[in-house]
């Protein structure tokens, strides 16, 4: 049903189509005058992967323009954490990591093991789980010092938490925490583009998923910091039309506010019971995004208690990367050094929505899904992996009527 | 990292918090995030996680959504109100039953949502405006110093 009401449903696609365009059109008479297209930014991978898997852009008029931000919890993942991993499932140590990030490729040379598919290649124990549960149910069946790396956003953190909470975690398996937090990498990345001057972003649409976990209501500084129209949208093609659809209804109105249209999941305070669990086992901390930047308590830590016994930083003796060490500024104006991006590689931009993969140098032709380069190729939430896949369906203008 | 999977729930072992489900076939476990699971619901799944649930009438409300912005929409372009709020209507009956859910129930569905909203008691209401759907809860954003 939820198929043929939010997928397959050409009628209601062409009617938001429809309201789509006499908005844009009314939009750009009276506030624009063609001075500039209507950017919307939307946070999430997927929302990238419906947008261009179902060719949403074709079906846009030519002044609506969609930018992806900063939501793929794969791509931001610092090259060293990747490194450090390697290098543990070398030396004996079982690294459990989610499908996603096995390809997952660091800075270093060709020449050496870049991935953690290429470290299990020359003998690495590397074990891909569907669920930090699955993680959790190997680990006891052995005794061997193991790590899982806790990649993802808000959706992920019921898991990790509950299991904590519940201490049904082994003691031999110990968690690299790299947990974002969405909200604080939204306004990073608002503020960069106001600071660059770049052109300005009219209207967001905010992940769904992350906000079944932590709420509407936290997208809510948007509107009212930002003056930023804001829907919390759902992953079918209909949600994200009539997301669209409503962010040009605020800035046609001048009023913008938050909106949420995926009201089939999401509520104004998300699950307020997990958020509970989350902070009892969680901290915000300083953390690193790989091409962008530092953001400040945009990452989480196991709080102390479960710190003591499962944080593999102590346990291993890592020592985090502080703020003043990370390279602050984007990877291609500053010298990114050893963080960051492979040489070349645009991801940070990408990442951020300034660049499209199409501006990089090396995409599709030494950056492929196949054999990725950069972080952006790898995920299927990464944004040069979704137009590598089905960015042929942008050239294809479709009729709605 | 916000791929849900949406999936049918077969069992449930409430001790540990552990559903299987059933995702077209393919049936793993999944860990219980929400509140009274059923077993026979939809649910939507993500990384093994169950973080949400859905019925057809939270598809109805979606839907009823998109028909009061449709309404919204057709008077900006110059239709008066009464013709717009009979087109939206129009345009909503008929999408329900294509989708075979009584079209009866639509004002039913709009006030239903109204009451859950209002169930919240931990936000102070700043402003009530006409429309149902509109409704703007402020919330105490201590944390929010991003």
């Amino acid at each position: 049903m939820i198929e043929d009401a939010f997928r397959n449903n050409r009628e209601l696609a062409s009617s938001l189509v429809k309201i789509i365009e006499k908005y844009a059109e009314k939009i750009d008479k009276e506030q624009l005058s063609g001075s500039a297209p209507i950017k919307i930014m939307h946070f999430c991978g997927t929302h990238e992967w419906t947008i261009t898997h179902y060719g949403l852009r074709s079906l846009l008029p030519q002044n609506v323009e969609l930018v992806a931000g900063p939501g793929c919890p794969v791509c931001v993942v610092p090259s060293n954490y990747i490194d450090l991993s390697i290098k543990l499932s070398l030396e004996g140590c079982v690294v459990y990591t989610y499908g996603d990030a096995l390809r997952l490729p660091s800075n270093k040379p060709k020449s050496q093991a870049r991935s953690l598919l290429e470290a299990k290649a020359v003998g690495g124990e590397v074990k891909v789980v569907y669920s930090f549960l699955d993680a959790v149910r190997d680990a006891k069946t052995h005794s061997r010092d193991s790590v899982f790396l806790g990649i993802g956003f808000e959706t992920v953190l019921p898991m990790y938490g509950f299991l904590f909470h519940k201490k049904e975690v082994p003691t031999n398996l110990k968690f690299l925490s790299l947990v974002r937090l969405t909200p604080p990498a939204m306004k990073y990345t608002i503020k960069l583009y106001k600071e660059r001057g770049l052109l300005p972003i009219m209207g967001i649409i905010a992940p769904g998923h992350v906000s079944t976990v932590i709420g509407g209501e936290e997208w809510r500084f948007l509107p009212r910091n930002f003056n930023l129209p804001t829907v919390v949208a759902g992953f079918e093609p209909i949600d994200v039309l009539m997301s669209i659809a409503s962010i040009l209804k605020m800035i046609n109105d001048r009023k913008p506010d938050l909106e949420i249209e995926y009201k089939r999941l999401v509520k104004t305070d998300g699950n307020p019971q997990m958020r509970r669990v989350i902070e009892e086992v969680f901290e915000p901390v300083y953390a690193a995004w790989r091409g962008i930047g530092m953001i400040a308590r945009s990452g989480l830590k196991l709080r102390p208690e479960f710190g003591q016994v499962y944080d593999a930083f102590e346990y291993f003796g890592i020592k985090d990367v502080s703020p003043s060490e990370y390279v602050m500024t984007h990877a291609h104006f500053g010298d990114a050094g050893s963080y960051d991006v492979p040489p070349n590689c645009r991801c940070g931009e990408v990442v951020l929505g300034i660049s499209k993969p199409t501006d990089c140098p090396l995409f599709m032709k030494s950056c492929t899904p196949e054999s990725p380069w950069g972080p952006c190729m790898v995920s299927s939430e990464g944004t040069c992996n979704v137009w590598a896949k089905y960015g042929q369906m942008e050239k294809i203008k479709m009729k709605t009527r | 990292m916000c791929w849900g999977t949406p999936g049918k729930v077969l069992e449930i072992d409430n001790e540990n918090k552990i559903a299987k489900i059933d995702f077209g076939g393919v049936v793993r476990e999944a860990l219980i995030a929400i509140d009274d699971l059923k077993v026979g619901e939809f649910v939507m799944v993500h990384a093994g996680v169950i973080i949400g649930k859905m019925d057809s009438r939270d598809v109805a409300v979606n839907l009823a959504l998109y028909s009061e912005l449709a309404e919204m929409a057709y008077r900006d372009m110059g239709l008066d109100e009464d013709e717009a709020r009979t087109k939206a209507r129009t345009e909503l009956n008929k999408l329900f039953s294509n989708l075979g859910i009584d079209p009866k129930g639509i004002d039913e569905v709009k006030s239903q949502i109204g009451e859950k909203e209002d169930d919240d008691e931990k936000y102070s209401k700043v402003e009530i405006p006409k429309n149902a759907f509109r409704k703007v809860y402020r919330v105490s954003l201590a944390d929010s110093d991003y």
